[in-house]
């Protein structure tokens, strides 16, 4: 994903500068190309001509005088001379007698021909198998104003050639360097661009997720600096808002306590005295049930406020090495009554020590909503444990129970908030449903994990693990 | 027969508690102001003081913290808010226990029972000064000996002087700084770790199971206090 913006840029810019190179680089190469070969055949037209006119008197006159002169010219010129006669035979070929092979008495069928027949004088360039590329020109011989024969030349233009293959040599490479200098720089460029998108991205991530606190540094002058200014102030924001948001919940409940210490104490000193009818007596009763109820709801929320805080302040500045095997044990003789109400054995097994550096406060109520929930949910005779221990780094603390399980379809949802499964909410049981998320915020304040594994009528399996610390 | 004072200016909360006081045969005397409540608590008499966190003219801190110049009378904090809790367990105020509201009144009985014992504690003239016992745990602050069920423990003089303080206060919860503060002084403030440390190694001492202390107890997320095995609970 990050490279994407880069490479499409990459690949933007090497196709333009190829369009752009290499469109220059074609035309200057015809132009150049073109010239070369206009010069060399103007030359060639122009020695042709010198040659034909010398040659002119001669023909018809003294055949071996002429043949002497096409010789030396051909010589001279490091090109083959033929005179052919008005019919198109070769009437006179310069290295007769020299080549392998001379064209003498042979007709040379060739455009070229034919238009110097007509008076034209022209040139033509031709590759030929095993000698290369080779220019052709044909002038007219005339003698008195009439056309006698035609002066062929060909000539190698090897040089020619060579000079055109180095010089695309020479593009080719120009056209390569800049491409590969475009390459460099559009890749740097991308990085440059899409490096603080990176980070802006895995911190909206982060955000996302949850971590309020997040923030970018982008210190640049241009858009994405802006960019990143504006996601911080956005992420200021929201922690502003999830801010007054924690203080008006605990807000909120620290000024419910008050009422509800008052509701709670009348109605204790009311139900103290003997003297209400039993209708009256179960009214007061389930007033004090709600009052305490409601009392629990204001603690649950209050803890989880606190452990948000605690999360979105970073601060460890409170925390301290706590024993799992002696938080085991208090949990459990706090938990004691609870269980001994419905004749649940409740046991702690916890032979090493395991610490781990935590907050105390949170790890409490952790493992007390574990082992309340195992209670809870265990119907009567049942068994409850608590294990601690430790593997490498990891700590671990396990509330099992032989109560009634959970549903599979309600495993992905216990750990939300006010979340109680349907036939929970209808039994009298009867919490709020923060518990588990309770326990959820304080493990994950400690960078912890936790794990279910539950089997309806069969009991639960709760584990904690949390980074351990070293012990001493 | 106890006297108790109860400064509250929540007065439907303080005729219920004078009520269920009363039906305990325990008489309560109430002021609504925090300056009334100080008057009271200083020309005395009480043997506790239940004091709000919240009061007009004078808050439960600030009453609390002027009473404790010249009285060393019981003081349960009664508060809505558990947030300031270090502050009012703390040294600067000196508040014997806190309850939040809503409470149960079997609890705040249970808190007073404690602190009414640390107080006579406190009180027994001679003994106080020189050996404490609390159930199996004999301090004798003259030779700084410890004894545990009859069996005397080695400790160092730090050691002895946090257990002799906690001693001294039997029930009542200390917080980490607090103890901090009065045993190492306050050059090592803010290093509560060390706190830890020591009272690990108390424990390794005077305790048979350091995972499940018999004296040395641990108040989740708020301190350390020396359990008193003959208050009734
Ligand atoms: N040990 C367990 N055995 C069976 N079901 C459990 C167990 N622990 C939790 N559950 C299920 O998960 C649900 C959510 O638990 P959670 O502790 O969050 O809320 P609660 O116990 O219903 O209420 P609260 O804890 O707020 O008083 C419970 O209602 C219960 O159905
Ligand atoms: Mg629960």
């Amino acid at each position: 994903m990050r490279f994407k913006l880069g490479l499409q840029l990459t690949a933007v810019f090497l196709l333009i500068t190829f369009l752009v190179v290499g469109t220059a680089g074609y035309l200057f190469f015809n132009t150049f190309r073109r010239r070369l070969i206009d010069e060399r055949s103007m030359a060639q037209l122009t020695q042709t001509n010198i040659i034909a006119s010398g040659v002119a008197p001669l023909i018809g006159e003294d055949q071996v005088e002429a043949r002497q002169i096409l010789r030396t010219r051909s010589r001279e010129v490091g090109a083959r001379l033929v005179f052919l006669d008005p019919r198109g035979r070769v009437a006179l070929d310069a290295s007769a007698g020299m080549a392998e092979r001379h064209l003498e008495g042979e007709r040379l069928d060739h455009p070229l021909v034919e238009s110097a027949l007509a008076g034209g004088q022209e040139t033509s360039v031709q590759f030929l198998d095993g000698v290369g590329w080779t220019m052709y020109s044909t002038v007219p011989v005339i003698r008195r104003g009439e056309i006698i024969g035609v002066l062929f030349v060909s000539e190698g233009i090897d040089d020619i050639v060579a000079a055109l293959v180095d010089l695309s040599r020479q593009l080719a490479f120009y056209l390569g360097a800049s491409g590969i200098i475009v390459m460099l720089a559009t890749i740097g460029i991308g990085q440059y661009l899409t490096a603080p998108l990176g980070r802006l991205t895995r911190a909206a991530e982060r955000l996302g997720a949850g971590n309020l606190a997040e923030r970018v540094d982008i210190r640049r002058r241009n858009e994405v600096g802006r960019l990143g200014e504006a996601f911080n102030r956005m992420a200021a924001q929201l922690e502003q808002v999830d801010r007054s948001r924690r203080r008006f919940i605990g807000d909120a409940s620290h000024e419910m306590r008050t009422p509800l210490g008052t509701a709670k104490i009348v109605l204790e000193s009311l139900l103290a005295q003997q003297t209400h009818d039993p209708e009256t007596r179960r009214a007061l009763q389930t007033i004090e049930e709600g009052v305490d109820r409601l009392a629990g709801l204001v603690n649950s929320l209050l803890v989880l406020t606190r452990l948000e805080h605690a999360k979105a302040s970073g601060s460890e500045e409170r925390w301290q090495d706590i024993d799992l095997r002696e938080l085991a044990h208090q949990v459990s003789a706090d938990c004691r009554p609870l269980a001994d109400e419905k004749a649940l054995r409740l046991e702690v097994n916890a032979a090493n020590l395991v610490e781990v550096h935590g907050d105390e406060d949170a790890l409490y109520r952790a493992v007390r909503n574990l082992v309340e929930n195992a209670i809870r949910y265990t119907p009567r005779d049942g068994r409850v444990e608590v294990a601690v221990g430790r593997v490498g780094a990891r700590a671990f603390l396990q509330v099992r129970d032989t109560g009634n399980g959970i549903a599979p379809e309600d495993l992905p949802y216990i750990f939300e908030r006010f979340y109680r499964p349907d036939d929970a909410r209808s039994r009298q049981a009867g919490g709020f449903g923060l518990g588990l998320a309770i326990v959820s915020e304080a493990v994950e304040l400690h960078g912890g994990r936790i794990d279910v594994s539950s089997k309806p009528d069969e009991g639960t399996v709760m584990t904690i693990e949390l980074p351990a610390a070293d012990v001493e | 027969m106890m006297r108790v004072l109860l400064v509250e200016d929540e007065t439907g909360f303080a005729g219920g508690l004078k009520r269920r006081f009363a039906q305990e045969g325990i008489e309560v005397d109430m002021v609504s102001d925090g300056r009334q409540g100080l008057d009271r608590a200083r020309s005395g008499g009480y043997d506790l003081v239940l004091l709000d966190l919240m009061l007009p003219k004078m808050d439960g801190i600030e009453v609390c913290r002027e009473l404790r110049r010249n009285s060393e009378v019981p003081v349960i904090m009664l508060t809505a808010r558990d947030d300031d809790v270090d502050k009012i367990l703390g040294l600067e105020i000196g508040a014997d226990d806190y309850l939040t509201k809503p409470f149960n009144f079997r609890e705040l009985q249970a808190r007073i029972r404690a602190v009414m014992r640390r107080a006579r504690v406190r009180n027994t003239p001679g003994v106080n000064e020189e050996r404490i016992q609390l159930g199996g745990l004999i301090l004798d602050a003259r030779r700084r000996a410890v004894l545990v069920d009859g069996d005397p423990v080695d400790v160092t003089a730090r050691e002895f002087d946090l257990l002799w303080l906690l001693a001294c206060h039997p029930e009542r919860v200390f917080t980490r700084e607090e103890l901090l503060d009065r045993i190492w002084g306050f050059d090592h403030h803010g290093d509560t770790r060390m706190v830890n440390v020591q009272v690990r190694r108390l424990r390794q001492k005077i305790e048979s199971d350091r995972a499940e202390p018999r004296f040395l107890r641990t108040k989740w997320g708020v301190g350390y206090y020396l359990i008193d095995e003959e208050c009734p609970r």
